[in-house]
């Protein structure tokens, strides 16, 4: 089974490669769609296939050379691809969230005009998608690294004659760049590294067998590790680094739902856990990304309290959320970040969908009274749960997952990761608070969203208004598969201490064990301790829901009254804190500034002069040749002569 | 010869007879139809040289039949293809005989592979000439053309006495050793004794003629002329496959030369030098593109001699890497001057070219990317190539050669950069150039799959020519 492991990114490669050439001229948008979605369907079954062999082979590794890349010197790289469980995980998630994604997309995107470019990018995505988690090579890694941040940023620029959209997506690229600059560093450093001590290789597999090599917690493990998560904060929108993420919202919806909810994001995290055996040895950089992560679960979470538009509500959800799988890799907890970035994958992509249904339909009923109004605005929604019940359970559904109510998949992960922040000896309980209180605004601010979308009066324009479908088959079906998966994704990995097996724990362990037991990261705690933790998490989880039901259901003229008595805190929360304003006039401005200079004193003068100085030389030289080249036969047979002269001279003479 | 000699030589004689057989039916039904035939025979060619096991390793100690010669068979028979399909609206519109011009393309094919295939001093000289006698008339083919005619001339004076070099030179080696076989005339000079001077004269006249074949400096100068004058679809051939026949047929040789090496390495060292420098400078200040393309082969024929000074299999199969790079990215580029060319005029000033790339985007686009992978930017071939040649000098002790190819590396991007910024920087003031036809398209599409596939995937390639490298 493992020898068809290419074919799992080759079908996708073949959809994008016939809808890019022959879906301008077929126009059909069914054979499109279902050419796309088939493609992907297809890689998730022989996912499927190549999941159910490791399940039941001992041996957990496997790696496949489909051809050789190139050899230089001591270095051997390959088109290879890596099976193991981590990554056996990870193509599960991708195909399947993305064949129903795909199929989601031929009902919301019908009509428009972009349609087959639509199919093949996001098959390239997939493609590019499948390379960075199949790759068994740092190389073919970053070949998908930068695919998905191409794919990105032609999806993101979908609608590239709106302007801000290709703001957005060129704001996407210039931010990922920054962390593919990091990216790049670390690989280099760790390459050069170990290359030092003889081993001269990018293979994961002998990485990870070599790592040993290098002195444990010392400064390179600790530069590498470091570059390396500044690669994963661009990719997975961590601070400094998550400006891009909300923004990119101006991509249509399956998009946020595939690459800015379920996948590429997730790409950093997978990245860590990747190279678990390096970032354990490193506890100074592992105490950083817990901080960071953490800071970026309460922060984004503050903000998105108070947005009004149901989209970037949504997206710095996914900021927050992502916050918690980087909590959970830096207090050592890589099978729980792992855990988490499955059941986010189900839960965000429902939730994504479930907003793209409601946009679909308000876009519909405004289409159709002739208005412009904003229909993702959620202050012109509420009522909803009637006009779309099917929606409305789904999204229901997975909101409460995400809230992290017990049964529910969001509250397993969840769980397991606050835990590990505060029982690890690589945690701390101030990390725990932040993730706890991050939970609660969660909470909020997710039912928030779910009581100004679906409950309470409709708002919207009483034109408009009766004329709000429920999504065709083509978008409710993939909402109810993943509202399933949302509810029950979390039972694989359901902790001993209520009475589970863990079975992801088990699944993941012969890619995490060895760097765990080697580094001795444990959490430890008595019982009761970890009880009193659960209930304390679902109680502040519970309060954070009545809290928006009080403010949003039973009393709606109280935020005012609350915007009103805090106008500077909730200014500042609703313009997400300036950061974006911040990051303009510190790094932006300046760049552009610094750029100008160079452009204007550094190159113009300068670098041109001693150019344009050393090209009027060469230039002058060639010049002269020209006289030789006068065009008449005797003066060419001359140089000849002379040739012949003074080669012949030389033997003749000369030996 | 024998029979089993003759079938081992198939290739070769499908090409010769398949030529002369369309150049007899040409007298009776004249048609520019003839061309496809001719595609339809060198790919025969190609495929009986790439499917059949030889019976004898060597055709009448003159050819060799083995796994190298036979490569270059279906190298040189798979360019000629492309040539032919390139020519075939050109000669429609320039009304060129078309018969007559397929018989003499195939019959250059011929004289290549013969050439690659030589082991012989004999088998040499008769293939260099079998395909440099064609090029005489194919150059001159636009009779009522005073460049074409002017062209052909000079190209046949010039080779009248590089070829009086090469028997000369042929002759002093076979006086000296006593064989025309290349093993055996190479230990003939071996050994020290009174002829040992009258061989090295000859082997400076073979070098003389060879470097004007190959147009080094200083034999280059009539390159220029006759790439400007002759028929783009000739040109484009007789920059890449009568070029790269002769270095064919010299890695061989200088595989087997042994110690003899030693006394040519000053030469060769020079020659390569002075072709670097003089290419690029000369290159510089051209504002016509076939100008330009001549003098830049100047140089990669310098990078070319690089490789076969170094020696040993890694430069050689470097060398050969670097062949086939130049090979496809130079008869791309012929091919887009091709399929531009109209009955009165064939664009080639820089100034015809101004705006291009908005009015003609996918041909400028690739003509652009065949100029940017003569001049190694990855991820194209030629960077690979580039790379390969520089890093065997390094390897082999050549540091002084290595610096002068990178700085002439460097120093090429400006005038490769130049046609393209005309292409697509410039205010669109170009006329609108003739349309292309499939057959122009699809050579031009192969050119450049391979050039990008090569870029990122030369493995196989690599693998393929280790394999066949004597």
């Amino acid at each position: 089974m493992y020898d068809y492991l290419w074919l799992i990114p080759f079908f996708p490669l073949v959809g994008f490669v016939f809808n890019g050439l022959f879906g301008k001229k077929i126009r059909n948008e069914a054979v499109i769609g279902g050419i796309g979605t088939l493609m992907i369907f297809l890689s998730f079954l022989v996912s499927c296939g190549n999941f159910y062999a490791l399940l039941q082979d001992s041996e957990k590794v496997h790696q496949r050379v489909i051809a050789s890349w190139m050899s230089v010197g001591d270095l051997q790289v390959d088109w290879g691809f890596l099976l193991d469980p981590l990554s056996a995980l990870m193509i599960l998630i991708i195909t399947g969230v993305g064949t129903l994604i795909h199929l989601y997309s031929i009902g919301y995107m019908h009509g428009e005009t972009g349609f087959y470019r639509f199919f093949a990018y996001l098959n390239l995505f997939c493609f590019s998608m499948l390379m960075l988690v199949l790759g068994n090579n740092a190389l073919v890694m970053f070949v998908g690294w930068e695919g998905v941040g191409l794919c990105s940023y032609l999806l993101i620029g979908y609608y590239f004659e709106k302007k801000s959209a290709g703001d957005a997506a060129k704001k996407a690229f210039v931010v990922n760049r920054i962390g593919d600059f990091g990216f790049l560093c670390g690989l280099l450093t760790l390459f050069w590294a170990l290359g030092n001590k003889g081993v001269w290789t990018i293979n994961f597999v002998e990485i990870a067998e070599n790592a040993h090599l290098l002195e444990s917690g010392g400064l390179i493990v600790t530069v590498v590790t470091l570059a390396f998560f500044l690669g994963a904060c661009g990719k997975s929108a961590q601070i400094p680094l998550f400006t891009w993420l909300p923004d990119a919202m101006e991509g249509p919806t399956p998009v946020s739902a595939l690459i800015h909810a379920a996948t590429m994001v997730t790409a950093g995290v997978y990245m860590i856990g990747r190279m678990n055996g390096l970032f354990a040895m490193a506890p100074d950089t592992m105490m950083t990304i817990a901080v960071v992560g953490a800071c970026t679960a309460l922060f984004a979470a503050t903000i998105g309290l108070a947005q009004n538009d149901i989209k970037r509500v949504l997206a710095y959800s996914t900021v927050s959320q992502l916050g918690y799988m980087f909590l959970a890799m830096g207090v050592g907890a890589f099978t729980a970040g792992i855990f988490h970035l499955m059941t986010h994958a189900f839960f965000k992509a429902c939730l994504f969908l479930g907003s793209g249904s409601v946009i679909h339909g308000m876009h519909h009923g405004y289409h159709h009274a002739h208005l412009k109004d904003d229909p993702q605005d959620m202050r012109n929604m509420g009522g909803l749960r009637k006009k779309m019940p099917i929606t409305f359970w789904t999204f229901l559904l997975s909101t409460i997952a995400i809230a992290g109510i017990p049964l529910f998949s969001g509250f397993f992960s969840k769980d397991e990761i606050l835990w590990w922040s505060f029982g690890s000896n690589r945690g701390h309980w101030l990390l725990w608070l932040v993730g706890a209180v991050a939970a609660g605004m969660t909470a909020f601010y997710m039912f928030r969203l779910v009581f100004m979308t679906f409950f309470g009066e409709q708002r919207t324009d009483p034109r408009a208004k009766d004329h709000i479908p429920e999504s065709g088959l083509t978008i409710t079906i993939p909402l109810m598969v993943l509202a399933a998966l949302a509810v029950v994704g979390g039972y694989i990995g359901i902790p001993a201490i209520l009475g589970g097996a863990n079975h992801i724990k088990q699944f993941l362990d012969p890619v995490f064990g060895k760097a765990i037991a080697l580094n001795q990261i444990e959490a430890h705690g008595t019982h009761a301790l970890e009880y009193s933790l659960m209930a304390v998490s679902v109680g502040i989880a519970v309060f954070g829901i009545f809290l928006a039901w009080v403010m949003y259901v039973k009393n709606p003229a109280l935020p005012a009254r609350f915007v009103a008595s805090f106008p500077g805190l909730w200014k500042a929360v609703f313009n997400k804190w300036y950061i974006d304003e911040l990051y303009d006039a510190v790094f932006v401005n300046n760049c552009k500034r610094i750029g100008t200079f160079l452009w204007k004193g550094f190159d113009v003068r300068i670098v041109d002069g001693i150019v344009n100085g050393t090209a009027w030389v060469v230039k002058g030289i060639g010049s002269g040749l020209r006289y030789t080249q006068t065009g008449f036969l005797h003066n060419y047979a001359m140089g000849m002569v002379v040739g012949v002269v003074v080669i012949v001279g030389y033997y003749i003479l000369g030996k | 010869m024998s029979a089993l000699e003759l079938q081992s030589l198939l290739p070769q004689i499908i090409l010769a007879l398949g030529a002369t057989t369309v150049l007899m039916l040409g007298a009776w039904y004249p048609s520019r139809k003839w061309i496809l035939g001719g595609v339809v025979i060198a790919l025969f060619a190609a495929l009986s040289a790439g499917l059949m096991t030889p019976a004898v390793p060597e055709v009448g100690n003159l050819y060799s039949t083995g796994s190298y010669a036979r490569f270059f068979v279906v190298l040189w028979s798979l360019l000629g293809a492309l040539s032919l399909l390139l020519s075939l609206r050109y000669a429609e519109i320039h009304d060129l005989p078309g018969s007559e011009y397929c018989a003499l393309i195939l019959f250059a094919i011929c004289g290549m592979s013969l050439l690659s295939a030589a082991t012989s001093l004999i088998g040499l000289f008769l293939g260099l000439e079998a395909f440099t006698l064609v090029f005489y008339i194919l150059i001159a083919f636009k009779r009522e053309d005073s460049r074409g005619a002017e062209a052909g001339l000079k190209y046949l004076v010039m080779g009248a006495v590089a070829t009086g070099f090469l028997a000369f030179g042929i002759s002093l080696i076979y006086a000296a050793s006593g064989s025309f076989h290349l093993p055996e005339a190479f230990a003939g000079l071996e050994q020290a004794g009174g002829m040992r001077p009258l061989g090295l004269a000859g082997w400076a006249l073979m070098l003389v003629a060879i470097g004007f074949k190959v147009s080094l400096a200083p034999f280059h100068l009539w390159t220029p002329d006759v790439y400007q004058g002759a028929p783009a679809p000739v040109t484009g051939l007789l920059a890449t496959g009568s070029k790269g026949a002769v270095f064919a047929s010299l890695v061989p040789l200088f595989a087997a030369l042994g110690p003899l090496k030693a006394d040519l390495e000053q030469v060769l060292w020079l020659l390569a030098a002075l072709s670097l420098l003089a290419g690029t400078f000369a290159a510089l200040p051209q504002r016509n593109l076939k100008r330009m393309l001549a003098y830049s082969s100047v140089v990669h024929m310098g990078y070319l001699m690089i490789g076969l000074l170094v020696g040993g299999s890694e430069a050689h199969r470097a060398l050969l890497f670097y062949l086939i790079s130049y090979a496809f990215a130079t008869l791309a580029a012929f091919g887009v001057l091709t399929s531009f060319s109209r009955v009165d005029d064939e664009p080639q000033e820089y100034a015809d070219f101004r705006g291009l790339g908005y009015l003609h985007p996918r041909r400028s686009s690739l003509l652009a990317a065949c100029l940017l992978s003569l001049a190694g930017i990855p991820p194209l071939v030629g960077f690979f190539a580039k790379f390969g040649i520089i890093a065997a000098a390094l390897k082999g002790g050549y540091p002084g050669l290595a610096v002068i190819a990178v700085l002439a590396a460097l120093t090429s991007l400006y005038y490769y950069l130049a046609p393209i910024v005309v292409l697509f920087m410039q205010q669109r003031d170009a006329r609108q150039l003739r349309r292309g036809c499939r057959h122009e398209y699809f050579v031009l599409a192969l050119c450049f799959s391979a050039i990008l596939l090569l870029g990122v995937y030369p493995a196989p390639l690599l693998d393929l020519l280790t394999g066949i490298l004597p």
